[in-house]
């Protein structure tokens, strides 16, 4: 295919959680339940990414508490500050931790997030997330949440705020410089009050799908975490970010897209395959399914029959978290002519792994996907998004890395020690956001 | 990371991690921000408390619920709060809010401080016990909202964080006016008063203590360990080992203080020569901290279980 083309090696990020990504991961036998939350079984993790010579972890953030049995796989503590507590186990590896622009100061994520790049040495990237859902809005000081394009002008504007408080912060020969911003949301004059981070700034991460999201990241972004459930639909993501990032006179190469991919590993495909039943029966047992899928169309389906098909005229538009959830259910439902109780099946088992791309077998087959993936131009690299930890990422280090390493996809040795130097991009010294 | 070590070999219950002052750092700029270093001192610690300042005038209580109760879970307990509650040179303007004068700003601290505290109690204790055969990880019925509405803050929850290993953080208040110590007395866990001399000092011990009466807490809920000055240096050093033991004893048993608190610079350094020069002679007098005791337990206080103290 023609277009933008990723470089000769594939970058790899692992996605952190409790017990693995998977909703039935904790009632597996291999989960120790034991102290929740485990950060020695963190560092476990991070060790083994480290030893795969992978470019990052990564931190997912929601500052909510969700009510119900599929939310048990987030992390419960301040990502920052739990990386703060793995930098001092690591060397290498480069960290990002999600904050959200919706419900934070931008001093603050500046102050923190440059003591925590020092912390670590230079290996601090941060996920710039404009928060949905009415009831995250509800522990902030609001009723409800901004709307879509506020939120994102939003957080263009807290990306404005703190690459201008990093690029102004003391190297600590010369003085800090102070800022003077006011803007529709923020008013902040005034200079940081720590060390600027040892690269300039942290990694700017995003994970931008909408149109304005998709913007922000071409404008800003030194890497995205994208999803995409067919390998067409994450060539056209591909592109279409390349391509507006070109259009702000960036390099298209300086944004990494990196590709979310569930591996369930087995010594053979029949052992993989039985891991993702069991997890998924683990999930299953006992659970509400329609009255999950009610909550994610937020329309009461209980009260109708389970073997119908859904009310297709009486669904509301849904504005909430769950919109492009519930887009694909109920796409998905009216194509393949599903009963009420299947797609709720469908949309509680699967979850997110319905929303990218799984990959279900050996080692070696999951390398041979993965170098089929990365050779069609769907990514520059991929996020492992474990389906149960440590297992996915002790196999996936074990085996699947060394695979990638003889095919020459995946490097050997790591050539720095900071996050920016894992990407091939040099240092920020001065912030001057991209326009067009 | 040394310092903070050595400061733990040495006997020292707790370390309190200010906002550092500029002028205190060597380089003119501070490095770290408290909560996210007292993150990381947690991995390389295991007995030592690791207090650290954060605003209850800026930014969101939510926030800063979650950050301390994080600190909680991964320093096993030994965490301690100590709320900002009044703006330092320039902080209204970063943050583009104006918090008043003081008596607003005792208000605004004082409902931030209400919220953190009701965000820590709405998980109760058994409320996270998974249950792998049952298929609940943990019970929804004893995970409570606040639903806060008041006059600066709008919080609704329950906080996302599970309960903390010691229930709640040991919140470290310092003093330095009457309007603080009616405050202090409220809330605070340990009330560290600043005072210029030793007859000053007396007075305000009693004070604490009285007040905390009025408050309707016993004297086992609240540690008052007052601030004592001390300068590295070669020359105080070399006089002051043997000295300021003494003097530590004295001023502790003349006040009737539970201890104290040394300030200083603040840095490695200092810190350093507090470890090895200092407190060696002072062996005898310090309550050192146990391994997988939490920081309150360390300190010797009875918590108050009562889940909707109000805070004046």
């Amino acid at each position: 295919m023609s277009g933008y083309r990723p470089g000769p090696r594939m970058h790899l990020s692992l996605n952190l959680s409790e017990f693995g990504r998977h909703s039935g991961a904790w009632r597996h036998p291999w989960s120790d339940l034991a102290g929740v939350p485990n950060v020695d079984r963190y560092v476990e993790c991070v060790h083994a990414a480290e030893r795969g010579r992978f470019d990052l972890v990564f931190l997912a953030d929601t500052p909510v508490h969700a009510a119900g049995r599929t939310s048990v796989t987030g992390t419960r503590l301040d990502p920052l500050e739990l990386l703060a507590a793995l930098a001092v186990e690591t060397t290498n590896i480069g960290m990002v931790a999600t904050v959200s622009t919706s419900y934070n100061e931008p001093f603050d994520v500046a102050r923190r997030g440059a003591s925590v790049d020092t912390l670590s040495g230079g290996r601090l990237g941060l996920n710039y997330v404009a928060s949905t859902g009415e009831v995250m809005a509800r522990n902030f000081n609001r009723d409800a949440q901004l709307p879509h394009d506020q939120r994102y002008v939003r957080s263009g504007e807290f990306l404005e705020v703190v690459t201008d408080l990093w690029a102004g912060a003391s190297d600590g020969v010369t003085p800090a410089k102070a800022i003077d911003h006011v803007g529709a949301h923020f008013t902040v004059r005034g200079a940081l009050d720590v060390l600027r981070p040892s690269d300039g700034r942290p990694l700017i991460v995003q994970a931008g799908s909408s149109p304005e999201g998709r913007d922000l990241a071409a404008r800003w972004a030194d890497a995205i975490y994208a999803g995409g459930s067919t390998l067409e639909r994450a060539q056209e993501y591909y592109q279409d970010i390349k391509a507006r990032t070109a259009s702000y006179g960036r390099d298209p190469s300086s944004i990494k897209i990196l590709l979310g991919v569930m591996p369930f590993l087995g010594e053979t495909e029949q052992s993989a395959r039985e891991l993702q039943a069991t997890l998924d029966a683990y999930h299953l047992e006992g659970a509400d399914t329609v009255r999950h899928l009610s909550g994610l169309l937020e329309f009461d389906l209980t009260g109708h029959d389970p073997n119908g098909p859904l009310p297709f005229a009486e669904l509301p538009v849904v504005r909430s978290a769950s919109v492009s959830q519930a887009t694909l259910f109920t796409r998905m439902a009216r194509e393949e002519g599903l009963s009420i109780a299947e797609v709720a099946r469908r949309s509680y088992v699967g979850g997110l792994a319905n929303m990218q791309w799984v990959v279900t077998g050996t080692p070696q087959r999951v390398a041979d996907e993965m170098q089929r993936w990365f050779e069609a131009g769907t990514a520059d690299g991929f996020a492992i998004v474990a389906p149960i930890l440590p297992q996915t990422i002790d196999v996936f280090v074990a085996e699947v890395v060394p695979e990638l390493q003889r095919r020459g996809l995946v490097r050997t040795e790591y050539e720095g020690t900071r996050a920016r130097e894992h990407f091939g991009l040099p240092p920020v010294l001065a912030a001057a956001p991209a326009t067009r | 990371m040394a310092a903070a070590r050595s400061l733990e070999a040495a006997g020292v219950t707790a370390l309190v991690l200010d906002r550092p002052a500029p002028t205190d750092h060597p380089r003119g700029v501070p490095a770290f921000e408290a909560v996210t270093l007292a993150a990381l001192l947690a991995r390389t610690t295991s007995r030592i408390g690791l207090v650290a300042a954060d605003s209850a005038l800026f930014g969101y209580p939510y926030n800063t619920a979650r950050r301390l109760a994080s600190l909680d879970h991964l320093s096993g307990g030994r965490s301690g709060w100590r709320p900002v509650t009044s703006p330092d040179d320039g902080d209204e303007a970063v943050y583009g809010l104006a918090v008043g004068g003081p008596d607003e700003q005792r208000s605004r601290a004082a409902e931030f401080v209400e919220v953190v505290l009701a965000l820590w109690d709405t998980w109760e204790p058994g409320a996270e016990l998974p249950d792998r055969a049952a298929g609940n990880f943990r019970d929804d019925t004893q995970i409570h909202p606040i639903d806060h509405r008041s006059t600066y803050y709008r919080v609704h929850g329950p906080l996302d964080v599970p309960r903390c290993p010691q229930g709640r953080p040991v919140i470290v208040r310092a003093v330095r006016t009457p309007d603080e110590l009616a405050m202090a007395a409220r809330f605070a866990d340990v009330v560290e008063p600043w005072c210029a001399n030793e007859a000053e000092l007396a007075e305000t011990v009693t004070a604490v203590r009285a007040a905390a009466g009025r408050a309707g807490r016993s004297p086992t809920e609240l540690l008052v360990l007052p601030a004592l000055g001390w300068r590295a240096g070669p020359e105080v050093v070399s006089i002051g080992e043997r000295d300021l033991s003494q003097r530590l004893g004295e001023v502790v048993t003349s006040t009737g203080a539970d201890g104290a608190t040394l300030v200083g610079p603040g840095t490695p350094e200092w810190a350093e020569a507090l470890a090895g020069d200092v407190l060696p002679a002072l062996r005898g007098l310090l309550a050192r901290p146990r391994a997988g005791a939490t920081l309150a337990e360390n300190y010797g206080l009875r918590r108050s279980t009562e889940t909707d103290r109000s805070v004046a």
